[in-house]
């Protein structure tokens, strides 16, 4: 996959997350896609793609929705964190420990913006943020799994290896 | 320099890091909620959510259609057509109500005037986060309507926020369950009770009382008193859920079930 091509998947997101998702969700709390591409990606490619889109994504929901510019950005930037991690130990075919790393990065991202606010003097309530976690951790899982099957064709397989030569599958 | 060559995923989100660090730090210290970049690329991404949001509506105009009897079609857009002009003559009402008001006086007096004769404009929610934690979203009425910072929401249901900064084409709004928005007001029909009140950051409104001895009773409902300057006099803010004294501050504070369902909003109207 090309940086535009991943740039116009999640621009698709972006534009599906912040004016249909939240329409239509019928389990209360609308889940967060961005978020759950920045994992997807984070988990599947070796590129930078996850780090670049979710800065600029992450700034774009900050313009529309936050009240301090670039605190979804860090916080989607720092959710890549243990997807990259967890490629360490497991190979990106396999699709649990992307679930895993969506499961983590679903309450990272919350702490993340509860830290920010409590630093620059808007203090949410971190239980009350969480209080809905349970359905959005479903709901990311659930969201992760479909990506990775979306996606995971666009992978190099047994990148590692050491008569690998390029290309893609 | 031979670490982060060596290191290129680490180094990549260090740097990224600290960018949006230096971001954060520069929109809270400097212009927190209005710059000239903020808004114009929030008059960029409103242009392009714009079509999106419209077709979206058009869909589920076409989908209403297609599932209601033509009658009952018809008699449904009858009656919502009345309901606003009703919810807008109400809206209007308690501000003209609240202009002859004491308060009124009192806040000419002080030098917090606004000037009287609103009219509404109703606006779309473009953007939206979804969730019940950050409450700000952005509506489809901007500076080119005549929307500015300061300028008052409000839906059918009572007070929704005011306008923290005004695009050409979009407006991003702050509601009134935030922390930091504070809003003057008064127990209707004994405008001698006032107090203040501010998102509790559970998704509900707390306040507290200027005299720790006011008449304040369960279900008794809450208006903006105009004092501030900000928002008018007479609209609705919520309904008094709980009173507690507490000892340590002598103050009387007060817990308000906001008057509209956050979370389920989807048209508001802007007093111009």
């Amino acid at each position: 996959m090309s940086y535009a091509k991943a740039g116009i998947f999640f621009f698709i997101c972006w534009l599906v997350q912040t004016t249909l998702l939240w329409r239509v969700w019928p389990f209360g709390v609308a889940p967060n896609l961005l978020l759950c591409a920045v994992v997807c990606f984070a988990w599947l490619y070796d590129e930078n793609y996850s780090l670049v889109y979710a800065a600029i994504f992450g700034l774009l929901l900050d313009v529309q929705l936050h009240a301090l510019f670039g605190v979804q950005a860090l916080a989607f930037v720092l959710c890549c964190i243990p997807a990259f991690l967890l490629r360490r130990v497991f190979n990106p075919e396999r699709t649990m420990p992307l679930v895993l790393a969506a499961l983590i990065a679903t309450p990272l991202n919350d702490v993340v913006l509860w830290w920010i606010y409590s630093i620059f003097g808007s203090p949410v309530s971190l239980l009350y943020m969480l209080h809905t976690l349970p359905e959005r951790l479903i709901a990311h899982a659930a969201i992760c799994f479909a990506l990775h099957i979306l996606l995971v064709r666009t992978i190099i397989k047994h990148r590692k290896d050491r008569r690998y030569i390029g290309g893609t599958a | 320099m031979k670490w982060i060559t060596r290191h290129p995923k680490v180094s990549a989100v260090a740097i990224i890091v600290i960018i949006l660090f230096v971001f954060i730090f520069t929109s809270s210290m400097l212009s927190r909620y209005d710059n000239a970049a903020g808004r114009a690329a929030g008059t960029a991404l409103a242009a392009v959510q714009k079509p999106f949001t419209a077709g979206l509506d058009w869909l589920g105009e076409q989908l209403a259609a297609a599932i209601t009897d033509d009658a009952l079609r018809a008699e449904n857009e009858a009656l919502a057509t009345e309901v606003e002009q009703l919810e807008n003559d109400l809206a209007q009402s308690r501000l003209d109500e609240a202009e002859l008001s004491e308060l009124r006086q009192l806040r000419s007096a002080l030098g917090g005037g606004r000037r009287g004769g609103y009219t509404l404009k109703a606006a779309s929610i473009l953007a939206f986060e979804g969730s019940d934690v950050f409450n700000v979203f952005t509506v489809d009425v901007g500076a080119d309507d005549g929307a500015e910072r300061d300028t008052v929401v409000i839906s059918g249901g009572g007070l929704v926020g005011r306008v923290l900064e005004a695009n050409a084409n979009s407006s991003k709004v702050v509601a009134i369950i935030d922390e930091n928005n504070k809003v003057g007001f008064e127990i209707e029909g004994r405008s001698t009770e006032i107090g203040v009140c501010y998102g509790d950051g559970r998704g509900g409104i707390a306040g507290e009382m200027l005299d720790d001895q006011a008449d304040v009773r369960l279900g008794d409902r809450v208006v903006t008193n105009g004092i501030g300057g900000i928002y008018p006099a007479g609209i609705v803010i919520g309904v008094i859920k709980t009173v507690e004294f507490e000892k340590d501050s002598s103050l009387l504070r007060v817990g308000i079930e906001p008057a509209v369902e956050f979370r389920s909003i989807k048209k508001v109207a802007l007093l111009l």
